[in-house]
């Protein structure tokens, strides 16, 4: 009966959404959205920097060594805080942000190192890690019809829930498709494919005889059958023309969508925005082509300049909009690159010493945490582990990390690695 | 040349009596017998056994890799015989479409990283390969052998080629060690790549020690070939080839890295624990059955799965498929052939049929094999719902060798999108539901101009209104309606009066292809 209900309740949002198509307004339903939330839950930004960016040309530049390559550093606006001369808007605020120097991780192959990064443990066994995505997803258990955790712009490491199961799965957003070799680059239009039918009346019919056929039937139990089930009622719900705008980038003005970059990271960057605005717990925001093992100054520059103006802008309208004490950004990839520079000029895998930037919630700006050698080979500080940063991340949006869920199993996991020591001096 | 060489003697003994006929002492039939006897089915119980619908679907799904097509559904219903099911079983396995369809499964059980963005290029090749290879009648070992003794050097023109398990894993030997072992043997040594860990069976020793198998062999001082030794990364270590068993071996007389992986094979069909035979049929009865005999799929030669129902199980048809000379046919004739295969998924088998089960090896189906349902209800992959959709719409299936090679075909494209890791375990995404009810596709065959059947159902004058309903229920569903859902689906064309019959039969179309039960193989 449950399920009937919802559905009606879903048609009834389709059908809504027939008559918000005819007048195209769409004013009203955003400001319900903004009355609703009194006081607004956490959210998280993961920027994500996939390949493993060279934070060595980012965060903790070696200019005075030869593995510095040809970089230099700028100051910034909190003194003594240098960062690449490629980030320059991230660098006027800079007391919006930290950084860690001080990571230190075990995993140097990619899918290895990216299931470590998103899930906080090291994947062992038959234990289903969820990402971090569906566990701040599961603990925040924001009740919307857009769905909690979203991905945009790639693929997610971990494309399930988890033992969260698949109602905190990543919704995927304007990825490239799994085999699809040559994704399209440059100005992409980010958009949810296939939200909207080709016609609501014909929809109407037909969720109308789906649901007349349901009552008839009987359906068996089993796991497969209900993710099916759950994830047509939560595409139906998104379907609801109130919560499909969240993803309609065309309703900012050209010079809010220009000024993120015109690339799928900026827009993405823009959407990750409309996403908090309306609740989401999690938006992982993906910027892939770091994996620069050949040619990495020119790539690096490159990307740096997409990073610097997507997050730059990212975190200024958070800040005018009074949304950055409540949403975290997480700036990282899966590992580091090497200190030496190879013979192609590019850097290698190097997961012992590399950095990432926090901002935020409850992150304290204007930080840098530890210290690496003049080489960048070596630490001259603790080392932050995996563990470490997770502690810290579920620290700083107000969860305990010593939580605990039940596994697929049938063992308790908690939300970090128990062996995590939060980051106190970022809070 | 002392172990190697008499086993690769035996061998070819055994492989030559088995081509010839007469050492073929295994039959599908007695394959079936061992699965029921071990699990205790007894096949007299009909109320546990799923209908012919279902078990035409359930078995077109899993040897073709579609449902079935409304003639095929009629020719099997009106096969009155006593062997019905198992001519329904031979006329697929005899069909060209079932060779596509265990290529497409023995690649992704092979090289899995095909089904990445990152790799993508290598599965089409592959698979062709696999595919020709399987009508040519191969045997499932001389596969395995073909593909670890490829010679590298030689450079190939060919479209079907089995390079892709090189080109996956980068041709880098710590990569196709971690895939062999895992892909070939069911063992999962990559966790030991970089350092010991306390509760595996295996050593960062091991792991190395397999991986220079992978390694070209290089000329010594005296111009002689000598093995190769790799380095493992930021250590000073060094290994030589070895084998897991710790197995001694001898130089092949021409050493080169062709004639090296060749020891690696020899040892891997000869290797006592028959790992090569139970790593393809564990990953066979997942196929078939939603979950695998052992779980996980890499971890087979762990001590615990050593004894027990499900061990013993598994010993039974991995032993039948060496007697058979490796012959994929005969195991998947005889699973699909038991009447296990046929019991109703997520249903727990009666307590009762246990007394009945004794075998010459003992009492069987003990708790740990009853408890839990042999079938389970399986999502479909994208192949399967790509494929199940133009078969449902009276469409041709598309032909992969007439595919371009540089675009991705509408079917890869809609594969992959759909792609599933475990069907037993499928999950399926937002998205992925967005694209069944608004994509493309499934609207343009939700019409009668882009659904050969609904127009010829639509265009049929002889036909009842009832009698085109229930034919789209057997093109979708590969069964009859029921009496009530003739009903509900009149009553709710009632309710549309605005609607032409056309839209109301594409409505229909519509609403079954975004059923769990069209979606699930069950």
């Amino acid at each position: 009966m449950k399920l009937r209900f919802s559905r009606r309740k879903a048609l009834n949002g389709v059908m809504m959404g027939a008559c918000g198509w005819c007048t195209n307004s769409w004013l009203p339903a955003l400001a319900d959205v903004a009355a609703a939330g009194q006081r607004k839950p956490k959210s998280v930004i993961l920027i994500w920097l996939n390949g493993g960016p060279a934070t060595i040309d980012l965060w903790d530049l070696k200019p005075d060594h030869q593995n510095g390559g040809p970089f230099r550093e700028i100051a910034t606006s909190v003194s003594g805080m240098k960062i690449s001369e490629h980030l320059p808007t991230l660098a006027t605020m800079a007391a919006d942000f930290s950084i860690i120097r001080s990571m230190a991780t075990r995993e140097g192959d990619h899918a290895r190192a990216r299931v470590l990064s998103l899930t906080g443990y090291t994947p062992q066994g038959a234990i289903n890690f969820p990402a971090i995505g569906s566990l701040v997803a599961h603990q925040f258990n924001v009740a919307d019809d857009i769905p909690s955790y979203v991905h945009i712009g790639g693929r997610p490491t971990v494309t399930g829930g988890g033992f969260l199961g698949p109602q905190y799965a990543p919704f995927v957003v304007g990825g490239a498709d799994r085999r699809n070799a040559n994704p399209p680059a440059g100005n992409v239009t980010l958009k949810v494919e296939d939200l909207t039918p080709d016609s609501t009346s014909v929809l109407a019919q037909r969720l109308q005889l789906q649901a007349d056929l349901q009552a008839v039937t009987a359906r068996p139990t089993s796991q497969v059958v209900d993710a099916l089930e759950s994830a047509r009622e939560r595409a139906l719900r998104l379907m609801n023309p109130k919560a499909a705008a969240a993803f309609n980038l065309d309703e900012e003005d050209k010079s809010v969508r220009d000024s993120y970059g015109a690339g799928s990271f900026g827009q993405g960057c823009l959407m990750a925005r409309r996403l908090v605005e309306r609740g989401v717990s999690f938006v992982e925001v993906a910027l892939d082509g770091w994996d620069t093992h050949a040619n990495n100054f020119e790539r690096v520059k490159d990307l740096s300049q997409q990073l610097d103006r997507g997050a730059a802008t990212l975190l200024k309208e958070l800040r005018e909009r009074g949304l950055l004490q409540d949403t975290l950004i997480v700036c990282q990839g899966e590992f580091g690159r090497t200190p030496r520079i190879n013979g192609q000029a590019g850097r290698d895998h190097w997961p012992s010493t590399w950095a990432m930037m926090l901002a935020g919630a409850g992150i304290r700006g204007g930080q840098v945490v530890g210290k690496t050698s003049a080489d960048g080979v070596s630490l001259e500080s603790k080392p932050t582990h995996t563990a470490d940063l997770m502690a810290t991340i579920f620290r700083s949006i107000g969860l305990d990390p010593r939580k605990q869920n039940m596994s697929n199993v049938g063992r308790p996991i908690r939300l970090a690695d128990p062996s995590g020591e939060v980051v106190e001096e970022l809070l | 040349m002392t172990f190697s060489c008499r086993s690769f003697v035996l061998l070819i003994v055994v492989v030559t009596a088995a081509r010839s006929g007469f050492a073929q002492s295994v039959s599908p039939g007695e394959i079936a017998r061992r699965i029921d006897q071990r699990l205790g089915v007894d096949a007299a119980n009909e109320t546990q056994f799923i209908g012919n619908s279902e078990f035409l679907r359930r078995l077109t799904l899993d040897l073709a890799g579609r449902i079935p097509s409304i003639a095929e559904v009629h020719e099997f219903h009106d096969n009155k015989s006593e062997s019905r099911r198992g001519d329904a079983i031979r006329r697929l396995i005899q069909s060209g479409i079932y060779y596509r369809n265990l290529a497409t499964f023995l690649r992704r059980a092979w090289v899995p990283q095909a089904d990445t963005r990152e790799f993508s290029a290598v599965a089409d090749g592959f698979e062709l390969w696999l595919a020709n290879r399987l009508r040519d009648g191969a045997r499932y070992d001389e596969l395995v052998a073909e593909i670890l003794t490829l010679d590298l050097s030689k450079g190939t023109a060919a479209k079907a080629t089995p390079i892709g398990f090189y080109d996956a894993n980068m041709a880098k030997p710590e990569n196709l060690a971690a895939s062999s072992t895992r892909a070939f043997l069911g063992l999962n040594l990559d966790c030991a790549q970089c350092h010991n860990h306390p509760f595996s069976r295996w050593t960062r020793e091991q792991f190395w020690q397999t991986a220079a198998f992978f390694a070209p062999p290089n000329r010594d001082g005296n111009s002689q070939m000598k093995l190769p030794r790799v380095k493992v990364p930021d250590t000073e270590l060094e290994y030589e080839p070895t084998l897991l068993t710790r197995t001694e071996f001898d130089l092949p007389k021409k050493l080169d890295s062709v004639s090296l992986r060749g020891v690696l094979v020899d040892w891997v069909k000869s290797d006592s624990q028959r790992l090569l035979a139970k790593n393809a049929v564990n990953r066979l009865w997942a196929h078939f059955f939603g979950e695998a005999i052992i779980e996980p799929l890499d971890d087979l030669s762990r001590d615990e799965f050593q004894v027990g129902d499900r061990a013993e199980l598994l010993n039974d048809i991995a032993g039948a498929f060496v007697e058979s000379g490796y012959d994929i046919d005969i195991v998947v004739e005889g699973i699909v052939s038991s009447s296990a295969y046929r019991l109703s998924p997520s249903r727990p088998r009666p307590a009762s049929v246990e007394v009945s089960a004794v075998s010459s090896s003992g009492p069987v189906a003990t708790e740990a094999m009853s408890s839990r349902a042999i079938v389970s209800i399986r999502g479909l992959t994208g192949e399967q719902i790509y494929d199940s959709l133009q078969t449902a719409a009276g469409l041709g299936l598309e032909r992969k060798d007439l595919a371009s090679p540089v675009s991705r075909s509408a079917r890869q494209q809609f594969a992959s999108q759909f792609y599933v890791e475990r069907p037993g375990t499928a999950e399926r995404s937002i998205s992925q539901a967005l694209t069944l009810m608004n994509g493309t596709l499934v609207n343009q065959l939700s019409s009668a101009k882009g659904n050969p059947m609904l127009a010829s159902v639509l265009s049929s004058p002889f036909m009842t209104f009832d009698e085109q309903i229930d034919t789209i229920f057997i093109a979708v569903l590969s069964r009859h309606a029921r009496e009530e859902e003739l009903r509900a689906v009149k009553r709710s064309f009632d309710r549309q009066p605005d609607a032409i019959r056309e839209q109301h039969l594409g409505n229909l179309f519509w609403v079954l292809v975004n059923s769990s039960e069209f979606n699930t193989n069950h």
